[in-house]
């Protein structure tokens, strides 16, 4: 017997999930000129990835419920930063690994030595700071 | 390529009240049933587990990623809350429900009510 008889306002369980890869990148005049993307779909499993900046900083969040920090790789290889995260399942006896793979262009604006990162409630967030001759500076008129 | 940013923060507001369906798989092992949830984002204290009747309802807020002075340049994850809404088959010993949070998945544990339970019989 199923234990879920139906689901409110129906739909496929994955539809939502599915979502995030079916939206339009933006187009590249969007960006200022520091970090494009690869199409997670283009790579097969991908995983949603927000990017914020400040001054000092890029930021860049990734969504991977139920993926360990042991099980998470990240390299910063020619300006590409590629997030590698693998999922054991196990349900009784059967168990089954996932890998997951993001990658994405960043700029040769980052200071490849200070990247850092941080999982919290299957949210990944990485700090890559900005190099220090490229951050904004306010110049004094003599 | 303006007024496409614009219409985004327009919809961030309008979606505030709106929810995302999270993913979710169900398993059963001796007598318990165990629905995960994918939520990622929510911390323990901001999920909310709540069964009336035979509808199970799992609500999941996130803590938002988008810190103060961050400006956002790429977005894909959607920044609405969760929420799951389940008619159950099963009857369920609501006493008996618990639940666990660990790296974005809530785990919830279902154990059949004992009037339907698999039972081994043993003849005298």
């Amino acid at each position: 017997m199923t234990l879920v008889k139906r689901e409110h306002k129906l739909g496929d369980p994955y539809s939502q999930w599915g979502r995030f890869f079916d939206r339009p990148l933006l187009s590249s005049d969007f960006w200022p000129g520091i970090m494009s993307y690869t199409n997670p779909m283009a790579i097969g499993r991908g995983f949603p990835v927000d990017v914020y900046g400040n001054d000092d900083s890029y930021f860049l969040v990734a969504e991977l419920p139920g993926v360990k920090k042991e099980n998470i790789d990240l390299k910063l290889e020619n300006a590409v930063l590629t997030i590698s995260a693998k999922r054991k399942v196990d349900e009784g006896e059967n168990s089954s690994d996932y890998s997951m793979d993001r990658s994405i262009t960043v700029g040769d604006d980052v200071d490849s030595d200070g990247v850092s990162a941080k999982l919290a409630n299957g949210v990944l967030t990485i700090t890559l700071p900005k190099a220090e001759e490229r951050k904004p500076k306010s110049i004094t008129i003599g | 390529m303006n007024t496409q940013v614009g219409e985004t923060e327009k919809n961030q507001g309008r979606d505030r009240n709106s929810y995302v369906k999270p993913r979710y798989e169900v398993s059963n092992r001796e007598n318990t049933y165990y629905i995960d949830v994918y939520m990622p984002g929510v911390p323990r204290e901001n999920a909310n587990i709540v069964l009336e009747g035979d509808t199970l309802t799992i609500e999941g807020k996130r803590l938002p990623y988008k810190r103060a002075g961050w400006k956002v340049l790429n977005r894909e994850i959607r920044e609405e809350g969760y929420k799951l809404d389940l008619q159950l088959n099963v009857d369920i010993d609501s006493e008996g429900i618990t639940a666990k949070s660990d790296q974005g998945i809530l785990t919830v544990a279902l154990p059949v009510a004992a009037k339907v339970a698999h039972r081994a019989i043993p003849i005298d």
